[in-house]
């Protein structure tokens, strides 16, 4: 009676080797997935920070396009360029630079390349980021 | 009945199991976070070549030759910054990955504004528009259309 019993309900537990297999691969599968969610994390911010830049750089160049012409943000003298600023951990700089858009050997209009750069979060030995836009401002008689 | 108490490898297909949940939470985390790239870097080259195309209206702005009496032709748009071949574009810099080109079509006269004085009687406001295509990095391009006139004869 008792040896049916004990056939019945196996109470076996796992095998030492069975856990150990089974852990094992377990660890490795959890790994990579750790290391993804690492790096995903990582792109994550990345991404938020080059909207946050280029958001930036957008609001500036917004401003100094409906600055006045002859306005000190838009000096085109090289001992003041490139104009700083910065925001946050972001810092803005913009190079104005004189041009004569209709060739009649007269400059008529300011390029305007403007950069955000930042260090990306966490990361201090990464390469520093940064987003450019250029813009062309004419001169209005 | 012996084979049905055999639970030998329960804990692999248990292992595996959740292992397989795991991986697939990875894959859409990961998605999400490549989506949001592509979000961040689309914004970036689109404002690239929409800048690029407010700064064409610079250009049009100091070339009067695309809206004076050069142009009053309605049948012929006025290309720029070469009217033979409407695939030229202008560089914004020596160095610049930004460049626009675009055109400028006559569309009709009309009077002058309310508000402009009677001296202004025998004049006659020109309408224009201009179409501005801003490329930048990666093909990204923006258009921007925009109506103008000149006061003239």
């Amino acid at each position: 009676m008792i040896k049916q019993h004990q056939s019945n309900l196996n109470d076996n537990g796992f095998t030492l080797i069975e856990m150990l297999i089974a852990i094992s691969i377990f660890a490795i599968g959890f790994l990579a997935v750790a290391s993804l969610q690492v790096s995903a994390g990582k792109n994550n911010r990345t991404a938020s920070e080059t909207t946050a830049a280029i958001n930036i750089a957008s609001d500036r160049m917004e401003r100094l396009m409906n600055a006045s012409f002859t306005d000190a943000l838009l000096n085109p003298d090289p001992t003041v360029n490139p104009h700083p600023d910065n925001q946050g951990k972001y810092s803005i700089q913009w190079v104005v630079t004189n041009t004569d858009l209709n060739a009649d050997g007269e400059d008529d209009a300011k390029i305007i390349n403007l950069t955000v750069s930042w260090k990306p979060y966490l990361n201090s030995g990464a390469a520093q980021r940064n987003v450019n836009i250029d813009f062309i401002k004419p001169k209005i008689e | 009945m012996q084979s049905l108490n055999n639970q030998n490898g329960i804990a692999i297909i248990t292992v595996l199991m959740v292992l397989a949940l795991i991986t697939l939470a990875g894959v859409m985390v990961s998605k999400t976070t490549n989506t949001e790239l592509q979000i961040a870097t689309s914004d970036q080259l689109h404002k690239i070549s929409f800048y690029a195309a407010e700064a064409a209206q610079a250009y049009v702005i100091r070339n009067a030759n695309l809206y004076n009496s050069a142009n009053i032709d309605k049948t012929d748009p006025v290309n720029f910054p070469d009217d033979s071949n409407p695939l030229v574009t202008f560089s914004l810099d020596a160095d610049s990955i930004e460049s626009f080109n675009g055109e400028v079509v006559y569309e009709n006269p009309m009077g002058v504004p309310r508000g402009s004085g009677f001296q202004a009687g025998k004049f006659k406001a020109h309408i224009y528009q201009m179409t501005c295509l801003g490329h930048g990095p990666r093909n990204a391009d923006t258009t921007i259309e925009v109506g103008f006139y000149r006061i003239g004869f």
